[in-house]
């Protein structure tokens, strides 16, 4: 009885990693059609779709205004997440569990809701849309995770830690710098990584609260309207590669990181 | 700046004490975690703090550090008064039951925090570093990480670490609490020797009585957040100064008395539905108890004695034989006294191959110790 299933899932295993890969692995080859059009089979090939976009002025300054946001989003994110998240550790009872409830609220409602109501806000103080907007916009969606990795690892540290640094001569800067920081380096990596992905691939809150620079995936959707060509495809497989690349980096990253533990 | 005074720095007698705890109360909320606890520890002595959980032997030791703020009361160490010190001002190093090793450093680094931390030069970190690694027979893990070592190895590196900026003092709160039991049993030995090779002044925290007894030069047996006795491990297991003591150092028959006539030396008990004198001296408190007076006769089971070995003036107990065990050469006797008093002893074991059913224990003035009776929980104000 047992002996099909266990037959039959090695094969659901690589359906399922088709059904996830193929899509991809067909949209990187027809980025070397040489035509117009996206269509099967390949006839003639080309190198010329990658070529021409990445000459291209439009894509080049909307991955830019990407990358700008990215940054500024992580970068606040981290700012107001790392001290919340101490205070959080700090705080006993009930108190803590309304105040991680408070802040980790936005991750669970829907993205298009809080793009709306932060573009309302903005447009009451009379503040412009673009890059700052789209960046405090992303922040908001970030700080949730920062919180939450943070906080999971300052869980993880023995109370001891900071009392062992203090007893052995260090005052309080330097438990933070030499012994807190070091400890939470491998969350704080981690959390950052995944703001600068999470920032990168928003779609939502960047078109709603973009000015007139597109970030990347807002200029990719502009795009679209004109039909698919092979430079779209070629595109997207470049940002792909580019953003597995710094997933895989991440990630190895942190697991080193995480051995001295 | 005001760096931490540590041992060297200090020119101190070994007459001077290294620590003197004045009335130190330490109140949470309204409950008195230290009660009013006086101590004072000469140089080089290894103290052991003993008492059940919750007894506040954890909260005591972290007034010491500087950890928690004393309510009222003063701590003075090498003749600093440092109870208003901050935690890492004071020369005082402490050692934590989960060690708290700074996972993101080395052991060398790891080692070398406390005296980086006194801006000590490169040089002479490096040599201390050495110094502490060989003096806990580590020589060679300088360069690995805490995780990769095991509790005994980590228990020790902990160890090095308090030890390496050179404290008046270590404080030390259960640290061979996380380890089985074989490997503790080494490690009491070990620590004991490291304290004598150093010579350094250990505080020692443990609810383990027989841990106690085995390392300490002097213990202190902490009851409510007060300190019920201080001395010698031999002092506290012969002369108990309470029942609370008595019963939680080693094992004890404790047999209730009342006190029926004193005279100037002597004292004559009720006990056992017998009139039995024995010297005032036995008296463990300080006052002379007054006729009437409920005590309790404390008798170790190796002190009592089979009939035969018996002598004029003992206490004589008739008892039924329940259950025996064997530990090697002597056997521990588990009895029932015609007044239906519970009673261990442990005799050799010829003198327990000719034994009968029914046994006269008996036991001699000189062994018992006579405190007042428990006053039952002490509650706090
Ligand atoms: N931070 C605190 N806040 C409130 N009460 C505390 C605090 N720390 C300790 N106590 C209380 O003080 C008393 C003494 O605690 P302490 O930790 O000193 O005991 P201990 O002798 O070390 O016990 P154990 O053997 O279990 O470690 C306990 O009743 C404890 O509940
Ligand atoms: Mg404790």
């Amino acid at each position: 009885m047992n002996r099909i299933p266990t037959a039959a899932l090695p094969i659901w295993f690589w359906l399922f990693v088709a059904y996830l890969f193929l899509p991809l692995v067909v949209m990187a080859a027809m980025g070397f059609r040489d035509s117009n059009f996206i269509a099967f089979p390949i006839q003639q090939w080309t190198t010329g779709w990658y070529r021409s976009v990445l000459a291209d002025e439009e894509i080049l300054s909307a991955l830019w205004v990407s990358a700008q946001v990215a940054v500024y989003s992580t970068t606040v994110a981290i700012a107001v997440g790392l001290p919340m998240s101490f205070v959080f550790a700090r705080t006993r009872g009930p108190m803590r569990a309304l105040m991680i409830a408070a802040i980790v609220l936005p991750a669970f409602l829907p993205v298009i809701v809080s793009a709306i109501a932060i573009r309302m806000f903005l447009g009451h103080l009379g503040l412009e849309t673009g890059i700052a907007a789209i960046s405090f916009g992303h922040a908001i969606g970030s700080v949730p995770f920062v919180v939450i990795m943070i906080l999971t690892r300052l869980n993880a540290m023995s109370s001891n830690l900071a009392d062992a640094a203090r007893n052995l001569g260090a005052d309080d800067v330097i438990v933070v710098t030499r012994i807190v920081l070091p400890f939470l380096a491998p969350a704080l990596f981690g959390a950052m990584m995944f703001c600068l992905l999470l920032s990168f691939e928003d779609f939502v809150r960047s078109f709603f609260l973009g000015g007139v620079d597109p970030t990347f995936p807002v200029l990719l959707f502009a795009r679209l309207r004109f039909g698919f060509d092979p430079g779209l495809a070629a595109i997207s497989t470049i940002v792909l590669i580019a953003s597995t690349a710094l997933g895989l980096f991440a990630e190895r990253h942190i697991r080193r990181r995480n051995m001295g533990r | 700046m005001n760096k931490p005074v540590r041992a060297k720095d200090l020119n101190v007698s070994q007459s001077q004490p290294a620590i003197e705890i004045r009335n130190l109360v330490k109140l949470y909320g309204d409950h008195a975690a230290v009660d009013d606890v006086s101590l004072n520890v000469d140089m080089g002595v290894f103290v052991t703090l003993l008492g059940p959980s919750g007894c506040g032997k954890s909260t005591l030791l972290r007034s010491i550090a500087g950890f928690a703020k004393p309510t009222r009361g003063a701590v003075i160490v090498g003749g600093r008064d440092i109870t208003h010190e901050l935690p890492y001002r004071r020369p005082v190093s402490m050692v934590f039951q989960d060690y708290a090793l700074f996972p993101h450093m080395t052991v060398r680094q790891n080692i070398a925090f406390g005296c980086e931390m006194k801006g000590q030069t490169k040089a002479a970190i490096a040599e201390r570093c050495r110094q502490m690694l060989e003096l806990i027979h580590l020589p060679d893990v300088g360069d690995r990480y805490p995780a990769h070592l095991s509790g005994g190895q980590q228990q020790r590196i902990a160890l090095a670490r308090a030890l390496a900026p050179d404290p008046v003092l270590l404080l030390l709160d259960e640290p061979l609490g996380a380890l089985d039991l074989k490997l503790r049993r080494r490690m009491q030995q070990e620590l004991k020797q490291i304290q004598r090779r150093t010579g350094k002044t250990f505080v020692f925290v443990t609810h383990d009585q027989e841990e106690a007894m085995s390392m300490s030069d002097r213990i202190a047996v902490m009851r409510d957040g007060r300190i019920e006795q201080i001395g010698a491990p031999e002092q506290i297991y012969r002369n108990p100064a309470t029942a609370f003591v008595a019963g939680f150092i080693g094992d004890a028959n404790m047999i209730e008395a009342r006190v029926a006539a004193t005279d100037r030396d002597m004292l004559t008990l009720h006990v056992a539905g017998q009139n039995w004198r024995v010297p005032a001296a036995r008296v463990t408190a300080e006052t002379t108890p007054e006729v009437g007076a409920s005590m309790v006769v404390v008798v170790r089971p190796e002190d009592m004695r089979i009939a035969d070995h018996g002598r004029e003036g003992d206490l004589v107990l008739t008892a039924r034989l329940d259950d025996r065990t064997f530990l090697g050469g002597r056997v521990r006797l588990a009895l029932t006294s015609n007044e239906g008093l519970s009673l261990v002893a442990e005799v050799r074991q010829q003198d327990f191959a000719q034994l009968a059913e029914r046994v006269e224990m008996r036991c001699s003035p000189a062994d018992v110790a006579i405190v007042a009776a428990a006053e039952g929980n002490r509650t706090n104000p």
